[in-house]
């Protein structure tokens, strides 16, 4: 969109908005845009905003007649349905595992980003169990932690017979059990990101702290911790979001039997199970909030005292 | 007066539609193709589907059935109709409030059919009638009588305590005794009808509705399932209890590595199915006996309907599609062929296990309909009736009391609304 491709007279007035390059140049961005915000639109902010509405309505997914009853299915689900929201204690366990998950993916691509001799195949290795689909590996993990299954036939092989458990049926256990069938899922996809962030660290700080005289460990608390202290906040921020919305893991591997329901899972079986997608909606709306609450909070903690980041 | 009621009958006989009151529907207008939904998978495996619909295109030229089937019918068929797009014939859904049922399905009165089926009462609303059942199911425990046999029982457990030692002597044997397929979910359903055999009384469900504690030990439903924990308990059921292991359990029945189960006579022709797969012929092996709940020996047996099909209320094609139910239900074998005792009464039960359990004349219980009103309470305490995850919840509880407290809790505050 070249000046010289619109000849206009010095003088005249120019005809019409879109007539100049800068309103040529606003038409096409602006036609590149609408696609992508028609789909946005239409596949996100839309059904988030009929999620509202759905949740000041009470209708059984069926009829057509929906009944408008506004805040009452948030007061019932604050005031005498409060026992809806208990799964969402679930969630820690989840959480503590993510923790536990982001220490692992930072060890290792500490380690990894040394450019040890075999470190692209265990990087392909660790990498691969987020590539699976996940209700693949959630199916398979099933069979896996089953009794006599694939985890204790292979401890009885190794010789490790009296350290079968009961993996799934053990009511205690379970949870860690799922928790473990998700960190080995998602490490992977940390130990990416968390790996690209080290490329970023100069290595210059690396030599020059050698020459001083610095341990493995000081190197890392004073010179890698605080370069990738930004992107272990965002990934922490990310735990939370996924430990408070799994759903994929517990409901294939258990169906939510002994007490390993989510919350998502609750919701679900509200919607279409008991037929009220006006309280699922609010329920859902509810677990919206608890997020933004608990983003906001980490990213409070994170930059608090230190000024904006 | 005698010319205008001459006049008058010859008109009503000359309307077209005459035969509409015999039969629901006008033959005539039986033509085009309908779509139907259907739970019955297996039918479409074995080729029957296309038998039955080839035998309704031959009785009515011009008219075709496409048959779409459906898994897991309870959850994705209100989807279906949510949308407004939900064929022309389809089962009536039993979580659906029989209050509702004008909502969705077409009335069909005046039907040959009805007087001679089971349970049209349970689907007429208003003297509406808006479903027929394919078929009733005798709910007792159905075994195998190799795998008795192995473990060294004599004869079938008629009390409680006999029921006890017959699966200590299965579990000896290495044989699972009582199947529950918890993992699978559904078939804890079987622990929502046992509470009518507990009641003694086929319509417990609506006296429920008068009754604040029912989950408490000493009433029917709390006795059921104290009776399934102890079970439980007892080590008598399957060590794994999460996995859904049901297709698989079907042939370990029929082969004699289970000892037992409590379903109904539907699941006895898919323990064979699946049992010929591995080259072994179920059927003399199967029978079945009542379920034994307590120690007064003579235990009854219940009669549950099994599902209904009824017409879409917004079909293009009523005719059509009313002269489909009445072909399916009157003019095939399919209520045999899925193992029911026929809704239809002028059809014979064609299986030897079932009649083994009636010839021992056990007392019968018909299970009664339950009503707007308790199917809503149950909706509002959250309990999924007659789906299974709440009974599961409840046997898997550390503490059992205070589970049922629990329910007891959650039953009285549904009833307060």
């Amino acid at each position: 969109m070249t000046s010289t491709s619109m000849n206009v007279a010095p003088g005249a007035k120019a005809p019409g908005r879109f007539a100049s390059a800068a309103g040529q140049r606003r038409l096409v961005i602006a036609g590149f845009l609408v696609v992508p915000l028609v789909l946005l639109t239409l596949f996100s902010l839309y059904p988030f905003v009929q999620l509202i509405w759905f949740s000041l309505i009470e209708w059984d997914g069926m009829s057509p007649e929906r009944t408008f009853v506004g805040l009452d299915n948030y007061r019932r689900l604050l005031g005498e349905d409060i026992g809806l929201l208990k799964p969402m204690v679930n969630s820690l366990y989840y959480f503590a595992g993510s923790v536990l998950q982001l220490a692992l993916a930072t060890y290792f691509a500490v380690i990894l980003s040394r450019g040890l001799p075999g470190s692209n195949v265990f990087r392909l290795i660790l990498f691969l169990p987020f590539v699976l689909n996940s209700v693949a590996v959630s199916i398979i993990f099933r069979d896996f932690l089953q009794i006599d299954g694939g985890l204790d036939a292979m401890l009885f092989t190794l010789g490790l017979g009296e350290w079968r458990q009961e993996w799934v049926q053990d009511p205690e256990l379970v949870k860690w059990s799922l928790v473990f069938a998700s960190v080995w899922r998602y490490l992977g996809f940390q130990l990416l990101i968390t790996y690209g962030a080290l490329q970023s660290v100069p290595q210059d700080q690396y030599e020059a702290a050698r020459i001083e005289g610095a341990s493995e460990w000081q190197q890392f608390r004073h010179i890698t911790f605080p370069s990738i202290r930004m992107i272990l906040g965002l990934q922490l921020i990310l735990a939370t979001v996924g430990s408070l919305e799994v759903f994929d893991v517990p409901f294939l591997i258990t169906g939510g039997a002994n007490d390993t329901k989510t919350f998502i899972m609750a919701v679900i079986e509200e919607a279409f199970e008991f037929r009220r997608v006006g309280m699922a909606s609010a329920m859902s709306v509810v677990l919206v909030v608890v997020v933004m609450v608990a983003v906001t909070l980490q990213r409070l903690a994170m930059t608090g005292g230190k000024g904006r980041s | 007066m005698k010319s205008i009621t001459a006049v008058a009958l010859a008109a009503g006989l000359a309307l077209p539609g005459a035969s509409l009151h015999a039969q629901g529907f006008d033959p005539d207008k039986v033509k085009g193709t309908i779509t139907f939904y259907t739970h019955f998978s297996q039918f479409v495996d074995d080729g029957r589907w296309d038998v039955w619909t080839e035998a309704f295109s031959e009785a009515y030229p011009g008219a075709e059935v496409e048959v779409v089937p459906v898994s897991g019918y309870r959850k994705d068929m209100p989807t279906r109709i949510a949308s407004g797009d939900y064929g022309d014939v389809l089962n009536v859904l039993d979580n659906l409030p029989p209050g509702d049922y004008e909502k969705f399905y077409l009335p069909m009165n005046g039907m040959d059919m009805a007087e001679h089926h089971q349970f049209v009462d349970r689907y007429t609303v208003d003297g509406n009638v808006y479903g027929f059942v394919y078929g009733v199911n005798a709910e007792a425990m159905v075994y195998n009588k190799a795998a008795f046999e192995r473990a060294g029982i004599e004869g079938i457990p008629t009390t409680r305590t006999e029921l006890f030692e017959v699966c200590e002597k299965l579990k000896a044997a290495d044989i699972t005794p009582l199947a529950i397929n918890m993992g699978a979910g559904w078939p804890m359903q079987q622990w929502d009808k046992a509470a009518l055999l507990f009641a003694d009384d086929g319509d417990y469900y609506q006296a429920m509705l008068d009754e604040p504690a029912p989950y408490s030990v000493g009433k029917p439903y709390g006795d059921t399932f104290r009776y399934v924990r102890d079970l439980f308990e007892a080590g008598c059921t399957e060590r794994d209890y999460t996995a859904n292991n049901w297709d698989q359990s079907r042939s370990l029945l029929g082969i004699g590595e289970i000892g037992m189960w409590f379903l109904a006579n539907w699941s006895i022709p898919q323990a064979i199915g699946q049992a010929e797969l591995l080259g072994i012929d179920a059927g003399p092996d199967l029978g079945m006996f009542p379920l034994p709940i307590d120690d007064d020996g003579e235990p009854s047996v219940l009669l549950n309907p099994d599902w209904a099909i009824g017409v879409a209320r917004n079909t293009d094609n009523p005719d059509t599609a009313k002269a489909w139910v009445e072909f399916l239900l009157t003019g095939t074998d399919v209520a045999n062929a899925a193992g029911f005792i026929p809704g239809d009464t002028r059809i014979e039960p064609a299986m030897p296990q079932l009649q083994e359990l009636l010839d021992r004349d056990p007392p019968l219980i018909e299970s009664g309909t339950p009503s707007t009103e308790f199917k809503q309470a149950m909706a509002d305490a959250r309990l999924d009736f007659m789906t299974g995850t709440y009974i599961r919840d409840v046997i898997l509880a550390g503490d059992f009391d205070a589970a049922l407290e629990d329910l007891n809790g959650r039953w009285e505050r549904a009833l307060a609304r």
